[in-house]
């Protein structure tokens, strides 16, 4: 089932110093395939942030390998965090067109955008998003709905290789979320996006979710549960959601 | 309605002004009134002197080259100060290792006075503009870059995630997060560094140098003017007053329209 876009073998990485240090990932190995939607699933402090920034190229790991088979250096993943981060200084337009100046997007494409040009392409992509009208304003005239998707925008503007997604609607409403989930889903199929979205929410996974991975703390352990004839089997999800014990392998794949 | 209420509230505010401005007057004449009664000198020193003495400072035109010359060492003095301390400050709050090593120095260096520097200003600079503008700069980097510095590590550190995930190199970052987050900071450490330089200006001009407000000051003295020392006085803090109050305005809130 399709190439792998990311893979990583044997990632262990601790946090903190002394007697703060902490294992967060031990000896995780997990592919991410191309065009995929791939959750992570896992409790507060089970590393899913962490696992995300590793990706991210954010934090390097003490061990272990990332390897990216289909693409060149400066291509990437991008990432969303779960606040927005709109630099409040700026307008929508110019948030989102912000990584168009920056290297690696020059180095990737080979040429250099003029402002003019960047925020034209800021603005043809949230028209494109449904979010055009809100190309003047600035964020603290934007919903948490609405900032949270001027922050997509401002990462997938550089069609990152992957695009890694934080508990990105963990800080909204229900009924923002669902409208947002939907919004997703939409963007994902039209723009073919490579996805890997982090929750804490069960029925979110499942909702998303082509594949799903269990990250259950404090080591760790990763778990792969495949969707079956279209959805996940709930008991299954249940079972490798409870905390594992001591005899439990330090990796399991459920095919 | 709200409107009318400014404005009764704004007319309010003037009168309270105006008035404020009379009182003290008032007592500035009432004091010099008593206080002149067994000390000639002190009789001089009232608005009765002070203000024909003010008259004949602008008619001759040397209030206002004074205060050009003035504002001239300020201007100077506070661009040196700028163009170091706010590089200073940019290091300081982004190396917390920088910070805490320079410390003692920056502290240090932050508690003297600059007229301490004055002798050592002379004999390395020698008599006339660069000396009296090396002692306005020393004054005003520390607010800039001290002010610069807390404004870097108040910036959200959740900025700097986004551009470096975004892929900016550091000089990219600094032009897109760090300079345009802190420049509020940058701004309001200038106004408050523009102060502390014109404090030091009058005494520093005190300082082998023969134009200037402080100047005027210690030669209204030798001719023992007393009512142009007066008016010379009330320039200062008159013009001191002005540039604080226009440099505000220059300030109060305006949206940075674009990432540079
Ligand atoms: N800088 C750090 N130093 C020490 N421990 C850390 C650091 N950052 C995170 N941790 C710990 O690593 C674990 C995983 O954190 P995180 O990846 O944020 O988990 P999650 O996103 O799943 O909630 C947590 O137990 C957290 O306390
Ligand atoms: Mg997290």
């Amino acid at each position: 089932m399709g190439t792998d876009a990311l893979r990583l073998s044997g990632i262990s990485l601790t946090l903190g110093q002394g007697s703060e240090s902490h294992q967060v990932l031990e000896n995780v190995d997990l592919g991410v395939r191309t065009g995929e939607l791939l959750v992570i699933l896992g409790p507060s402090g089970s590393g899913k942030s962490t696992l995300l920034s590793v990706m991210a190229g954010l934090i390097h790991p003490d061990a272990g390998e990332i390897s990216r088979p289909e693409d060149p250096d400066a291509h990437l993943p991008g990432i969303v965090f779960q606040e927005p981060l709109l630099l409040p200084w700026a307008t929508v337009a110019d948030n989102v067109a912000l990584g168009l100046r920056y290297r690696r997007h020059r180095l990737r494409t080979g040429s250099r955008m003029r402002a003019p040009e960047r925020r034209r392409a800021a603005r043809a992509l949230l028209g494109e998003l449904g979010i055009g009208h809100l190309a003047d304003r600035y964020p603290d005239q934007l919903s948490g709905g609405q900032a949270q998707r001027v922050a997509i925008a401002r990462t997938i503007i550089t069609e990152p290789s992957i695009l890694l997604m934080d508990e990105p609607f963990g800080a909204l409403d229900l009924a923002t979320r669902s409208d947002l989930q939907r919004w997703l889903l939409e963007l994902r199929a039209a723009r073919d996006l490579t996805i890997v979205f982090v929750t804490h929410d069960l029925e979110e996974a499942q909702l998303l979710g082509d594949r799903l991975v269990v990250l259950n703390g404090p080591l760790s352990q990763v778990e792969t549960v495949e969707r079956a004839d279209g959805t996940f089997n709930r008991t299954d999800l249940l079972r490798h959601l409870t905390p594992v014990g001591a005899d439990t392998p330090s990796f399991k794949e459920i095919a | 309605m709200s409107n009318t209420g400014a404005f009764t509230s704004r007319t309010r505010l003037y009168a309270a002004r105006v008035a404020t401005v009379a009182m003290a007057c008032g007592l500035w004449w009432l004091g010099t009134q008593l206080g002149g009664r067994n000390n000639p000198i002190i009789a001089q020193f009232g608005p009765a002197d002070a203000v024909p003495a003010f008259v004949d400072l602008w008619v001759d035109g040397s209030a206002i080259r004074d205060a050009i010359t003035s504002l001239r060492r300020l201007g100077v003095g506070l661009l040196i100060a700028v163009g170091l301390g706010v590089p200073l400050g940019l290091i300081l709050g982004m190396r917390a290792g920088v910070e805490q090593a320079s410390a003692p120095v920056v502290q240090l260096l932050r508690m003297i006075s600059p007229l301490a520097w004055a002798p050592a200003a002379v004999s390395v600079f020698g008599i006339g503009d660069a000396p009296v503008t090396f002692l306005v700069a020393i004054a005003a980097i520390w607010p800039v870059a001290l002010g610069t510095a807390a404004g870097v590590r108040a910036l959200s550190p959740g900025w700097t995630k986004v551009a470096r995930s975004l892929g900016a190199a550091p000089i990219e970052h600094l032009q897109t997060v760090v300079l345009p987050g802190v420049r509020p900071q940058i701004l309001t450490s200038v106004r408050l560094a523009l102060g502390v330089g014109w404090i030091v200006l009058v005494p520093a001009e005190m300082l082998g140098v023969d134009s200037g407000l402080g100047y005027a000051v210690l030669n209204a003295r030798d001719r023992l003017d007393y009512g142009q020392l007066a008016a010379t006085i009330i320039v200062i803090g008159s013009i001191g007053y002005m540039i604080d109050a226009i440099f505000q305005r220059l300030l109060s809130p305006r949206r940075n329209r674009s990432v540079r």
